[in-house]
């Protein structure tokens, strides 16, 4: 016999935890690329010096 | 630039989402009727429609973009093109996962290569090449004008999928054949509902990711 409420939570867990993963992900390419953007304009190298 | 939450509207936007996408698990667990003989299980098809839903969305925006790019040939439309592509192909594969999930205690197998479910993956996979494509297709310009194609090309899938039921003969068929205006209310109003928060966070989650390609696109141009 299946236990219906646990394929129900692995559902939820998987969906939720992509969609929240996603905005993690683009929220640290998004600073990565402005901290490089910032240092391009004020001219540091990217290795910081 | 600046950061997308940065701006009012974007981060008053994702509260209101979040805010009902909890309502939304809430009525979904707690208002929903339990259907005999799938109980829980049944109420995966509130995350899993929409998210198939959001998904062919977002091809219909690739195929939209990919006609605008080789009208107006304007680079705009390819980011438009490649984040919808990126977003789609995310729900897509939650679809892929969660279908399966579903039918493990309702078909007692987790995939029946069956109209519907072969002709999403078909989709799928013609988006895998499609990344390929743009990963490995060489010069920029030109993968621009391939992408915009293939995206164009691959959205003739969608209706197939849609009609796929009636395409083919029931009897090779595990899809529910009756229309979602057949439900009674205590199923369609949230399962309208759940459909119409996922398509709110569809469209936030366009709109962050081509801010966040134009970001890179830049800062590939300043170096």
């Amino acid at each position: 016999m299946y236990n219906f409420f646990d394929y129900f939570m692995a559902v939820y867990l998987i969906v939720f935890g992509t969609i929240l993963g996603w905005f993690i992900m683009q929220l640290r390419i998004e600073k990565r690329l402005l901290n490089k953007n910032k240092n391009l304009n004020e001219g540091v190298n990217l290795d910081g010096t | 630039m600046k950061p997308f939450f940065n701006n009012k509207t974007n981060i008053s936007g994702m509260a209101l989402i979040a805010a009902m996408m909890l309502f939304n698990v809430w009525n979904v667990i707690m208002n929903t009727p339990m259907v005999p003989e799938q109980h829980w299980a049944q109420k995966i098809f509130y995350v899993h429609v929409p998210s198939a839903w959001v998904g062919f969305l977002s091809y219909f925006i690739v195929m939209v973009a990919g006609i605008l790019f080789f009208m107006k040939k304007d680079d705009y439309w390819d980011v438009v093109g490649l984040a919808a592509a990126e977003i789609g192909t995310v729900f897509m594969s939650l679809v892929l996962i969660t279908g399966p999930i579903w039918a493990i205690p309702i078909w007692g197998k987790p995939w029946i290569w069956e109209p519907r479910l072969t002709t999403t993956l078909i989709l799928f996979l013609i988006y895998i090449g499609y990344f390929m494509m743009r990963t490995f297709g060489g010069h920029i310009e030109r993968v621009k004008r391939y992408a915009a194609a293939v995206g164009i090309i691959a959205f003739v899938d969608v209706p197939i999928i849609f009609v796929s039921v009636k395409f083919w003969t029931p009897e090779i068929q595990s899809h529910p054949q009756v229309e979602m205006a057949q439900q009674p209310s205590e199923i369609l109003i949230p399962f309208l509902l759940s459909l119409s928060i996922f398509t709110l966070l569809y469209i936030l989650m366009l709109k962050y990711r081509i801010h966040v390609i134009r970001i890179n696109s830049r800062v590939r141009a300043d170096v």
